[in-house]
């Protein structure tokens, strides 16, 4: 569900599946263990393989949000499919979070500071 | 309800395990899709029944196993579905479903809303035995809402 690369600063958290409340509980641990071992300040979610998104996942991807708030960084999502895309939108995340089209979008995103 | 003749029933039963959550959002999909629901209604449905089921295997039982039923009425076009849990009850509804309620700094309080955007009806209350019933109605979106009206 949850598999990760490290890109310098930047953490890339890569999701597959369902973003309920099961993949929101993964996403947490994951970003917890991995962003407590200092492995990035920053954090870029891939959603291309994610298919379903609910409010458990809203509030994990927020949840990762406050996270990397904590530690100075910024965060970006890319590959939200249009049914995802508009969820997040609904919901008032890509305000504060914004939506790229690819990983080189997000990763300048995450740079520019 | 005044449908005295179902086109199709369903009873799903299940522990509230946040795995089940899936289970139970795309079996009621699979359901639905007999009627004459366009994709994007099917998709309203499968996040209306997230969402209540979540509920129920959050909220329900603090600490505990137990069971979580659902049940699919599929009347014409008419979809009737109830969330059901023998659990602690929810003690303020009204407070519950207020926009961004939540107990949880993960989680962003948007259960009801998303159950009330994603479906034509919802009602929140005790079950008829105790614990929480959550009943929603869904009618595809090219059918009109006109009070009385068939499709069949």
């Amino acid at each position: 569900m949850v598999s990760h690369e490290v890109m310098g600063n930047t953490l890339l958290l890569r999701l597959r599946g369902d973003l309920d409340i099961r993949g929101a509980q993964e996403l947490r641990l994951a970003a917890e263990n991995l962003l407590r071992g200092g492995t990035g300040r920053s954090v870029i979610l891939d959603l291309t393989g994610v298919e379903f998104v609910d409010s458990s996942g809203l509030g994990a991807i927020l949840g990762r949000y406050r996270q990397v708030l904590d530690s100075a960084g910024r965060m970006a999502v890319y590959g939200a499919s249009p049914r995802v895309a508009s969820l997040l939108e609904v919901a008032g995340i890509t305000g504060i979070i914004p939506l790229h089209e690819s990983l080189d979008r997000a990763l300048a995103y995450v740079k520019e500071r | 309800m005044d449908l005295d003749r179902p086109d199709n029933m369903m009873r799903l039963e299940f522990l509230n395990l946040p795995a089940n959550v899936g289970v139970a959002r795309n079996a009621v999909a699979t359901f639905a899709a007999q009627a004459e629901f366009t994709l994007s209604d099917v998709e309203e449905i499968r996040l209306a029944v997230s969402e209540a089921v979540t509920n129920a295997v959050v909220h329900a039982y603090p600490g505990r196993r137990g069971w979580v039923r659902v049940n699919a009425r599929l009347s014409g076009s008419l979809l009737e579905l109830t969330v059901d849990d023998d659990g602690q009850g929810i003690a303020d509804v009204a407070l519950a479903r207020q926009a961004s309620y939540t107990t949880d700094p993960e989680r962003m309080g948007l259960g009801f809303s998303f159950m009330e955007a994603f479906s034509d009806r919802l009602e929140v209350g005790p079950g008829p035995a105790g614990g929480t019933r959550v009943f929603m109605v869904k009618q595809p979106a090219a059918v009109p809402r006109e009070e009385g009206s068939s499709s069949a």
